[in-house]
């Protein structure tokens, strides 16, 4: 099957009849709501999204929107079961509109050239705007296919191969690790890359507000999510579109980990909603007799440097720590962080890394290139059996949860096997753990507060990230990790070196500097961010006798 | 479907107790075992040595098998599992991959899970055991299952005029309590074996329950299932007896009868494997470690109880 012949290709034929039928089914779905029938579940519903909006809008925000909500909320226990049925469905027909994105096949061409030019030279330092505005006198210069070739770059590894197949064979859910908001412009620039067709995708409201993106990705399927939006009418809205999506046969793709991970770990604790709409789709689809597969996706998207690392380890902090976390306000200014990441990235002798996982059915089973679900054994197995109950299919909401239960532990152990690891991640778990070492009763906030300026000889350090390389490489041989090749060959010295300057170019306040005799903690609070992805790992990681010296 | 409405799948005394559990309750079980057997069995039940056809036309699935034998068992019959089998294990203690094994000794439906493609299992434990059920005496059971409804059609399935058996959804919780209260009753083996007073006990029999309840949350079980019949409803079984595998092999510690002791290979290797997963998890299991002590050689009772006795004050 050409891309061009993917389902999304013929979105806007039928964009209208996916429209009406998400809102028939909200309507009809929610006809039962907090425990009682219309017309008193209709007057819960509007009452629940009357009292959150005003809430909401009380705290800023329009205030023709706001008395619209006070109005309504004041009708209510006025209007007849037909005005509240109909008002409903008016709301459900909003939201859906605000929803509801496009797909323009000119604008899918257009991107496929633009993309890879724009993160070229996004990664050189230009502006993404200069960067469309130039595309038409660039196009075709010899110097800019080089500008477009982001390989060197960006690695795509794994089950390439059996994903391209399983496209042809079903339905994909991509489901990708969520580390920056980088994240879905390289993610759909390697499905491009890997010849994968595009898929349909929820993006944050904020992502929209710059004009150029918001044109793109509103063409290009994607859909819009407004997370200030807390009540029932509208997240039933959100799950029933994506849902007939996926029935429908759209590929998809969502970040399970719900937003960005604010530690920097690997995402463990998945919101199951999205995924549980993969096993109903198919549930509904097979009651139709239809038995086109859905496959999970688990990707993981690895950089060597985050972007957003310093926000995203304060706001973590902040939650985590509470009163006990003092937080400092390094006055860092977002876009002259944007410029000075994008000039840097490109420059580095470390590439990132996007990783595509074994594919999975909605059960958790791993899927081959066939299309076909195999046992831990490699027993084909027949899949609509998991929704068979003496001898028939049967609608089971409770065991179906556990399903999606299981399949969220089957991606996050797909997370952590198919995470790959960068020099600055290794050396910085080092570096804390040594800190840790070092001062074994310090609480994570104190230590953090005063382990900068701390100062660990070079011949330890090296010693240690001797030691932990050979422990890590035992762990990808036995599949629990991936490790990026300058980790698992580079000489020691030269690995350490790497992870310092690479920490150099890009933040400020660098996690670690480089002395004559040996390595100093810059930021503790980045070598927490960073080291964090190790930490799935770390009872293997620390189990046996301890290796890591004490500073002397 | 036509066929037996229950595979038990082990033909032991539990297994066998279990089959006749179900065949009074109206259910046909088909019962497996390895060689054939000419002994005489209720009506309702069928004996056979061959489980692929008795899978192929039955959903229910009962594992009567020894711990020790169940990752080769299943290993060996995956093939014949599918997504609507619904498992009920009944395996007691971690999966034994000999004390030189870097691998960490495993639960039951870990295996499961690792070696099939079964997804609804459940696990049953509690405070009876094969003579009990045999006897028609009063007994109880918990079956646990994250599939609510699995463990409700087990728990119809199974109960009767003398068995009560409660529901849980802390499948987790319950197959370590079983597991964790035969390593803790091995150190109250050795409090017996001790001739201590009744405070002596009493005060073991504490602090494992307590220590059992620590290790089943941080291992991923829920507060409370402890306290339930499979841990502290196991323990109090062994307890009140006052014999078994776990009690013997307290008195030969507390004898300083090491080889006797170690005779009980799974015993010593569930020991060693919470001790280190407890270590590694960083929680406390003094009891647990000091069987684990004991085990290996590297303390006597008297060292040990001297040592439990003066750690530091804490409040309970």
């Amino acid at each position: 099957m050409a891309i061009g012949t993917h389902p999304i290709f013929h979105f806007n034929e039928h964009r209208d009849d996916i429209r009406r039928e998400v809102i028939a089914r909200v309507v009809a779905d929610l006809s039962t709501f907090g425990g009682v029938t219309t017309p008193r579940s209709h007057q819960l519903l509007l009452n629940d999204a009357a009292y959150h909006e005003i809430d909401r809008l009380n705290q800023g925000g329009s205030k023709d929107q706001l008395e619209r909500w006070q109005r309504l909320a004041r009708r209510l226990l006025r209007m007849t079961p037909a005005e509240l049925a109909a008002e409903v469905e008016s709301e459900c027909a909003h939201y859906v509109d605000d929803v509801q994105g496009h797909f323009d096949r000119r604008v899918y061409n257009l991107a496929t050239r633009v993309l890879p030019l724009g993160l070229g030279l996004l990664f050189k330092g230009t502006d993404v705007a200069q960067t469309v505005k130039d595309l038409a006198r660039l196009e075709g210069l010899a110097g800019f296919r080089e500008l477009r070739d982001l390989s060197g770059r960006i690695r795509l590894e794994g089950e390439i191969d059996t994903v391209r197949r399983l496209a042809q064979k079903g339905t994909l859910v991509v489901v990708p690790t969520h580390s920056s908001n980088m994240d879905s412009i390289v993610l759909g620039w390697a499905l491009m890359e890997a010849n994968l067709p595009p898929v349909i995708y929820g993006a944050g409201r904020n992502l929209f507000a710059n004009p150029v993106m918001a044109f793109f990705m509103r063409n290009l399927g994607a859909y819009r999510v407004d997370r200030r939006l807390k009540f029932s009418l509208y997240k039933e809205v959100l799950k029933t579109y994506s849902q007939v999506l996926l029935e429908r046969g759209y590929h998809n793709l969502f970040f399970p980990g719900g937003t960005r991970s604010r530690s920097g770990r690997v995402e463990q604790r998945l919101k199951l909603g999205l995924l549980g709409s993969a096993l109903t789709a198919t549930s509904e689809r097979l009651q139709r007799g239809d038995d086109r597969p859905i496959f999970i996706v688990p990707t993981t998207i690895n950089y060597p440097l985050v972007l957003e690392a310093e926000s995203l380890v304060e706001d973590h902090l902040r939650e985590m720590g509470k009163e006990r976390y003092l937080a400092e306000d390094d006055g860092f200014d977002t876009l002259g962080k944007l410029g000075h990441y994008a000039m840097k990235v490109m420059s580095l002798e470390t590439s990132m890394a996007i990783r595509f996982g074994a594919p999975l059915d909605v059960f958790g089973n791993v899927v081959g290139p066939d299309g076909h679900s195999r046992g831990p054994d490699g027993t084909a197995l027949r899949r609509e059996r998991y929704l068979f109950r003496d001898g028939r299919p049967t609608v089971d909401v409770k065991r179906d949860a556990e399903y999606t239960r299981i399949l969220g532990r089957s991606v996050s152990e797909a997370f952590q096997r198919e995470t790959v690891l960068m020099p600055t991640q290794v050396l910085a778990w080092l570096m804390l753990e040594r800190e840790r070492r070092i001062a074994p009763g310090l609480d994570l906030f104190t230590l953090l507060r005063t382990a900068s300026g701390d100062h660990h000889p070079w011949g330890l350090v090296g010693e240690d990230v001797d030691w932990l390389r050979a422990r890590l490489v035992t762990l990808e041989s036995q599949g629990h990790l991936r490790l990026d090749p300058f980790v698992r060959t580079a000489p020691v010295g030269q690995l350490v070196e790497q992870a310092i300057k690479t920490f150099a170019m890009y933040h400020l306040r660098p996690a670690l500097e480089r002395t004559d005799d040996g390595v100093v903690v810059g930021d503790p609070k980045l070598l927490y961010y960073y080291g964090n992805r190790l930490e799935g790992y770390a009872d293997a990681l620390r189990d046996g006798p301890s290796r890591v010296r004490v500073a002397s | 479907m036509s066929g037996p409405s229950f595979v038990v799948w082990g033909d032991g005394p539990w297994g066998r107790a279990l089959s006749r559990r179900l065949a009074s309750g109206g259910a046909n079980v088909a019962l497996i075992g390895l060689r054939t057997s000419n002994r005489k069995l209720p009506r309702g039940i069928v004996h056979s040595t061959d489980l692929a056809p008795a899978l192929g036309s039955c959903e229910r699935v009962l594992v009567a098998l020894p711990v020790t034998a169940l990752e080769a068992a299943l290993t060996d019959a995956a093939r014949h599992f599918e997504g609507h089998h619904r498992v009920v294990l009944t395996s007691r203690g971690l999966t034994s991959r000999g004390l030189s094994s870097a691998e960490v000794p495993q639960r039951a439906s870990e295996v499961l899970m690792q070696r099939t493609c079964v997804r609804q299992f459940a696990v049953l434990a509690g405070a009876s055991d094969a003579t009990t059920l045999d006897q028609g005496r009063a007994a109880s059971l918990v079956v646990a299952s994250a599939f609510p409804s699995w463990s409700k059609e087990l728990q119809a399935a199974l109960a009767g005029p003398t068995l009560r058996v409660y529901t849980s959804g802390d499948p987790i919780g319950v197959e370590l309590s079983n597991a964790i209260a035969v390593v803790l009753a091995v150190a109250l083996g050795v409090a017996h074996a001790k001739d201590a007073t009744s405070a002596t006990r009493a005060t073991a029999l504490t602090r494992a329950v307590a220590e059992m309840d620590r290790l089943v949350r941080r291992f991923g079980g829920t507060a409370g299932t402890a306290f339930g019949l499979a841990g502290l409803g196991v323990l109090s079984t062994l307890v009140f007896d006052a014999s078994g595998p776990p009690f013997d092999a307290g008195s030969a510690l507390c004898r300083g009868d090491l080889l006797e002791a170690q005779a009980q290979t799974e015993l010593r290797a569930a020991a060693a494997a919470l001790s280190a997963r407890a270590r590694i998890a960083g929680v406390s299991a003094p009891l647990v470690d000091t069987v684990h002590e004991l085990f290996e050689g590297r303390q006597s009772a008297d060292e040990a109880l001297t040592m439990l006795m003066s750690r530091a004050a804490r409040s309970e």
